[in-house]
C-alpha cells in the first residue's frame, strides 16, 4: 500500500514537473495593457485565450490568462495538442470572439456546468454541430447498442439483422455504446434476496455466441472504423467490450466481472482436467483481447483472482505484467479479479478517453461537425428486447393457463381441456422458435425445447387415446404427464 | 502572421485533398512535418504511424482516404489486415508501387492516364477467373467423431485427386474436441492426403482432438480470436493417469514430430505437469523450445495446458500466419485471389452435418417414445409400436453410429435381439389368445 502511495505521488511529481516545471502563477495586473492576444484551439476543445512567448521544438511556451479570475500562468504546450492558433486578435475582437466561439466551441473543462445544462444548451455551447439530416460534410456515426442481459438480449443474429441498415447508413464510424451489467454489480446486488430476485438477468456465458458478435463486428464490418463506448460494463460483457481497439468510457463506467468465471474454473475436476479446460476458456477469452489488440495477461488478470496486475511504462504504451513487480501495481490482491474504472482505463491507456454523452466523444475523436445515421439499429435492437420480453411474459402466462387446464382435464371434460393445454404448450414452442432469447430463458428455468416438444406429443398421445375411447364407447380421463402447471416457468 | 497563412495554406490543401478524394482520383496528404504526399487510392504505400505512442510501419494497399483517417490493407506483424489509421498519427508515406504512376507523377487524374492500369487490372482479373490456383474448402465443425469425421476428409481427397495432384485442400476447422479413436482416424486420413495434396487448416476454434487435426495438416492459419490446444484425454470425469496417460503422451508426442512441432509443444498440450517456453532469435527469427521456463517467452506453466492463440501461435512458428477473411487467406497462402474450384467440400459438410443435427433431434425423441408411445393400447399395440420404434433407431444407428452411440442407443445387434425377443414374446400371446 505504501509503495502504491509513493509511486502514485511520484507520478504526480514527475506530472507536475514535466508539465509544469515552469509554469508560474502571476496575478494578472492592472497594467496589462495588451492590445492583442494569441488563441489557442486545441485538440481536446479548449480554448486557450493568452500570448505565445516562444515556439520551438515542438513546444509552445504560451502565457495563458484567464480573464475570469485575473490569472496568468505560463505553460509548455506541445504543438501537436494544438489544433490551430489565432495570432494577435485584437482584445475586443477576442471578448466578442470569446462570446462567440463560447457559443460554438466546446470547452471540455467545465464538466460539472455541463451536466447541469440540457442538451439544447449543451448545442449551444458546444462547438461541434450535430445535423439532423445528411449532410454531406459531416462525419456520420452509426450508434448500436449493446445493453441488456447478454446472451439474451446480445446475440448475434440481432447484429447480423442490422447489417443492411448500417451499408444502407453508410458510416463514417460506428459506435458500440455497451451498457450491460450482472447481478452483484453493486453492494446492495450482493444481498441473496436482490441476486434471487434478478438472478433471471444474469449475463450468461454463452462464449461461442460473443465470438461470432466480435467476427461480425471486426470481420464482416472490418471496413467501417468502430469505437466501443462503454457506458457500463459488469460481467461478461467486458470480454466482448475488450475487443475493440478504440474504447472510450462514461466517467462512471467501469470494466469488471469476470471473477466469477472462476467458480466455473475450479469446478473442472481433477488437475489435469483443470488445466485443460480453464486454458481452453482463457484462450477463447483472449481471443477478444486479440481482436483489440490488448496485453492477454489482462485476461488472466481480469478472470482470475490468484493473479496480480502491474504495468511499468515503455513510452506510451504499458508493460503488462501478472505480478506486482512493475512501476504501476493495479491489483495487488490474490482475493479479487482486477477491474478498471474510467480514471484507471484512461490513465493506463487501455480507454483513449473518457466521454459523458455522443457529443463529448466525437470531440474527443476529433470531430467537430457530425451526423446520427440509420437510427434504424437502435430500433432494431430495442424493438427484438422489447419483444421477446414481452412474449416471455405471455409464455409464462400460458404456462400457467397449461397447468390449469391440465387439472381440469378429467372427466367428460377431459378431452377439451387436454386440447387447450396443448394448446398452450403449442404457443410457448411457437414463442421459442420465433425468439431464441425465449427458449433460453425458459431452459434456465429448466425446460428445454426438448422437454416441451415431448410433452406436447404425450398429450397429443392421450388425446388420441381418448377419441379411440369414445369411439370405442370408453371413456376416461388423465392428466398429462410432466408438470403439474404450478407456474412460474 | 506566419501561423495564419500556415493555417490557411493547411485549409487550402485540406480543401484540395477533400475534393480529390470525392472525385475517387488522386489524393494529397499533408504530413505532420510539412511534407506531402501524393498518390491515389490503390496504391502500394509503406506507411508509418504512432500506435499507442510507439512507431509501427506497415505495407499495404491505400483503400480509402477520409477527412480523418486513412485506410491500408496489408500485413501488420505478420497478419493481414484493413488498418485505420487516423491521419494525425501518421508520421511518413512512401508509395512502394503505384500501378504504373511515378511518385512525381503529380499529372491530374485522367481517364486517359487511369485507363491502361485499369485495363490491365482487368485483363489480369480475367486471367486469374480462368487460370488462378483455387482451393478445395472443407468445414470441419463441431465435435469429432459425430459432427467432423474423417469420411468428409477422405472424400474431398478422393474428389481433389479428380483435379490431379497438388490441390490446396483448406480444412476449416471449429472444434472443441471429442473421440480420440476417431481423432486417430482422421490424423492418419490427413497424413495419407498430403502425400498427394497441399492440406492447411484454417483455425477458428481447434480444441484438444480439434488440434491434433491441425497439427497433422502443412500449414496453420488462425483467425484473429482462433485457438488451439489443450490436448488432455478425459475417460469419463478425469483425465487419464498413469501408464495410459504416458501412452497418449507419447502418442501425441509421435504425432508433433511426424507434423514437425516441438515435442515440448506436444506434451504440454497433454499434462499440466509439462512445461513449454521458448527463445527466439531476434535476427534470424530462429526458434528455440525448451521443456522448463528458462525461455524468453513461456507458453505453459505447471498449472495449464498449453492452449495457443493466434499472437504467440504465430510469434513461435506453431502458426503460419492470420487470417480473418478468405481473401486475406489467399493472400497468405501466396494466391492472387480466393477462389473456390468448387462447392462439393460445403455440400458434404451440409449434408451429413444435417443429418446428425435431425438424428440428435429425432432419436432422443425416439428413445422418450418408448416410455409411452401407444401407452394406452393393447399388450400387442405396444409391443409392435415398441418393434417399429426399435427399428427406426437401428436406421439411425446405420446412418449415424457416433452420434446415436453417445446418446445412449444399443448397437443394432443389441436391438436386434431385443426385437427377436418382442416377436417371440408377440407369437407366444397369439398362440395364448392374448
Amino acid at each position: 500500500m505504501l509503495t502504491r502511495i509513493r509511486i502514485l505521488w511520484s507520478l504526480a511529481f514527475i506530472a507536475v514537473v514535466v508539465l509544469g516545471l515552469s509554469n508560474s502563477l502571476i496575478v494578472a495586473g492592472d497594467d496589462d495593457t495588451q492590445a492583442t492576444e494569441d488563441i489557442l484551439y486545441m485538440i481536446d476543445g479548449r480554448i486557450l485565450h493568452g500570448q505565445i512567448i516562444s515556439e520551438e521544438d515542438g513546444i509552445v511556451v504560451f502565457e495563458f490568462i484567464d480573464r475570469n479570475i485575473n490569472i496568468k500562468t505560463t505553460l509548455k504546450i506541445r504543438k501537436n495538442e494544438i489544433e490551430r492558433i489565432d495570432n494577435d486578435v485584437p482584445l475586443e475582437d477576442a471578448s466578442a470572439s470569446d462570446e462567440e466561439e463560447d457559443e460554438d466551441v466546446p470547452d471540455v473543462t467545465l464538466k460539472s456546468r455541463q451536466d447541469d445544462l440540457d442538451d439544447e444548451a449543451k448545442k449551444s455551447r458546444f462547438g461541434l454541430r450535430r445535423f439532423e439530416s445528411d449532410n454531406e460534410n459531416a462525419t456520420r456515426f452509426y450508434i448500436i447498442p449493446m445493453s441488456g442481459q447478454m446472451g439474451t438480449d446480445v446475440n448475434p443474429e440481432i447484429y447480423q439483422k442490422m447489417e443492411d441498415d448500417i451499408r444502407a447508413a453508410d458510416p463514417d464510424y460506428i459506435i458500440i455504446e455497451m451498457d450491460c451489467q450482472d447481478v452483484g454489480s453493486s453492494p446492495l446486488e450482493f444481498l441473496p434476496e436482490a441476486q434471487e430476485e434478478n438472478k433471471d438477468e444474469r449475463g450468461l456465458y454463452a462464449i461461442n455466441e460473443y465470438r461470432e458478435i466480435a467476427s461480425f463486428f471486426h470481420t464482416d464490418l472490418e471496413d467501417i472504423p468502430q469505437v466501443m463506448w462503454i457506458q457500463d460494463s459488469f460481467g461478461f460483457s467486458s470480454m466482448v467490450a475488450l475487443s475493440w481497439e478504440n474504447m472510450y468510457f462514461k466517467p462512471e463506467a467501469r470494466l469488471a466481472g469476470l471473477g466469477q468465471l472462476n467458480s466455473m474454473f475450479e469446478s473442472f475436476g481433477d488437475e489435469d482436467i483443470q488445466g485443460k479446460m480453464r486454458e481452453a476458456h482463457m484462450a477463447l477469452i483472449r481471443g477478444f483481447l486479440e481482436h483489440g489488440n490488448y496485453s492477454p495477461v489482462l485476461a488472466d488478470a481480469m478472470c482470475r483472482p490468484e493473479f496480480a496486475l502491474s504495468g511499468t511504462w515503455k513510452g506510451r504504451q504499458v508493460d503488462w505484467s501478472l505480478n506486482n513487480r512493475g512501476e504501476y501495481i493495479v491489483d495487488n490482491s490474490d482475493e479479487h479479479t482486477t477491474s478498471f474504472t474510467a480514471k484507471t482505463a484512461e490513465n493506463l491507456c487501455l480507454s483513449k478517453g473518457t466521454a459523458d454523452s455522443v457529443e463529448d466523444l466525437v470531440l474527443l475523436m476529433g470531430v467537430r461537425e457530425y451526423t446520427i445515421v440509420g437510427e434504424k439499429g437502435e430500433q432494431i435492437f430495442n424493438k427484438y428486447s422489447e419483444d421477446w420480453r414481452r412474449s416471455y411474459e405471455r409464455c409464462l402466462d400460458y404456462w400457467n393457463e397449461y397447468g390449469k387446464f391440465s387439472n381440469w382435464a378429467s372427466g367428460g371434460d377431459a378431452l377439451k381441456y387436454l386440447g387447450q393445454a396443448k394448446k398452450q404448450l403449442e404457443r410457448i414452442l411457437a414463442a421459442m422458435n420465433r425468439y431464441k432469447a425465449v427458449e433460453i430463458r425458459f431452459n434456465m428455468q429448466g425446460l428445454s425445447k426438448f422437454g416441451l416438444e415431448i410433452m406436447i406429443e404425450q398429450l397429443k398421445e392421450q388425446i388420441r387415446a381418448l377419441r379411440q375411447g369414445q369411439r370405442g364407447g370408453g371413456g376416461g380421463g388423465g392428466r398429462p404427464p410432466g408438470g403439474t402447471g404450478s407456474g412460474g416457468g | 502572421m506566419i501561423n495564419r497563412i500556415s493555417f490557411l495554406l493547411v485549409a487550402f490543401l485540406t480543401l484540395l485533398f477533400a475534393s480529390a478524394a470525392l472525385a475517387g482520383s488522386s489524393v494529397e496528404l499533408q504530413l505532420k512535418d510539412g511534407s506531402k504526399w501524393r498518390g491515389q487510392t490503390g496504391t502500394t504505400i509503406q506507411v508509418t504511424f504512432m500506435q499507442q505512442g510507439v512507431e509501427v510501419t506497415m505495407e499495404g494497399k491505400l483503400t480509402k482516404v477520409a477527412s480523418l483517417f486513412i485506410q491500408v490493407d496489408g500485413f501488420l506483424a505478420g497478419k493481414r489486415v484493413k488498418k485505420t489509421i487516423f491521419k494525425s498519427d501518421i508520421v511518413s508515406i512512401k508509395t512502394i508501387d503505384d500501378g504504373g504512376l511515378t511518385e512525381s507523377d503529380d499529372e491530374p487524374d485522367t481517364p486517359a492516364s487511369r485507363g491502361p492500369s485499369r485495363d490491365s487490372d482487368d485483363e489480369q482479373a480475367s486471367k486469374t477467373d480462368d487460370d488462378s490456383p483455387g482451393v478445395f474448402l472443407l468445414p470441419l465443425e463441431g465435435t469429432v467423431g459425430t459432427y467432423l469425421r474423417h469420411e468428409e476428409i477422405e472424400e474431398i481427397g478422393k474428389h481433389a485427386d479428380k483435379f490431379g495432384p497438388g490441390q490446396i485442400i483448406v480444412l476449416k476447422i471449429s472444434s472443441d474436441g471429442g473421440l480420440v479413436s476417431e481423432a486417430e482416424q482422421i490424423n492418419e486420413t490427413i497424413f495419407d492426403l498430403r502425400k498427394r495434396h497441399r492440406v492447411v487448416a484454417w483455425i477458428h476454434k481447434a480444441l484438444s482432438a480439434g488440434c491434433t487435426t491441425a497439427m497433422c495438416c502443412e500449414e496453420i492459419y488462425f483467425m484473429t480470436h482462433g485457438v488451439a490446444g489443450s490436448v488432455t484425454t478425459i475417460m469419463g470425469s478425469s483425465a487419464i493417469q498413469g501408464e495410459e496417460q504416458e501412452l497418449y503422451i507419447q502418442s501425441m508426442v509421435d504425432l508433433a514430430d511426424r507434423a514437425g512441432y516441438s515435442e515440448h509443444i506436444a506434451r504440454s498440450m497433454k499434462a499440466s505437469r509439462y512445461l513449454c517456453s521458448y527463445d527466439k532469435d531476434p535476427e534470424t527469427g530462429e526458434v528455440t523450445f525448451y521443456g522448463d521456463l528458462s525461455g524468453e517467452f513461456i507458453l505453459s506453466d505447471e498449472h495449464s495446458n498449453l492452449c495457443f492463440n493466434s499472437s504467440n501461435a504465430l510469434h513461435c512458428g506453431f502458426s503460419d500466419g492470420i487470417a480473418d477473411t478468405e481473401e486475406e487467406l489467399a493472400k497468405l497462402l501466396q494466391l492472387p485471389k480466393w477462389r473456390e474450384i468448387d462447392g462439393y467440400g460445403q455440400k458434404i459438410h451440409d449434408d451429413w452435418t444435417k443429418l446428425v443435427e435431425r438424428c440428435e433431434d429425432e432419436v432422443p425423441k425416439i428413445l422418450a417414445r418408448l416410455s409411452y408411445k401407444n401407452a394406452s393400447g393393447s399388450a400387442q399395440q405396444r409391443i409392435g409400436t415398441t418393434i417399429s420404434l426399435y427399428k427406426d433407431l437401428i436406421k439411425w444407428h446405420d446412418r449415424c453410429p457416433w452420434p446415436c452411440r453417445l446418446m445412449g442407443v444399443p448397437e443394432p445387434e443389441d436391438l436386434e435381439r431385443l426385437i427377436e425377443e418382442l416377436r417371440k414374446q408377440l407369437a407366444d400371446m397369439r398362440r395364448g389368445g392374448g
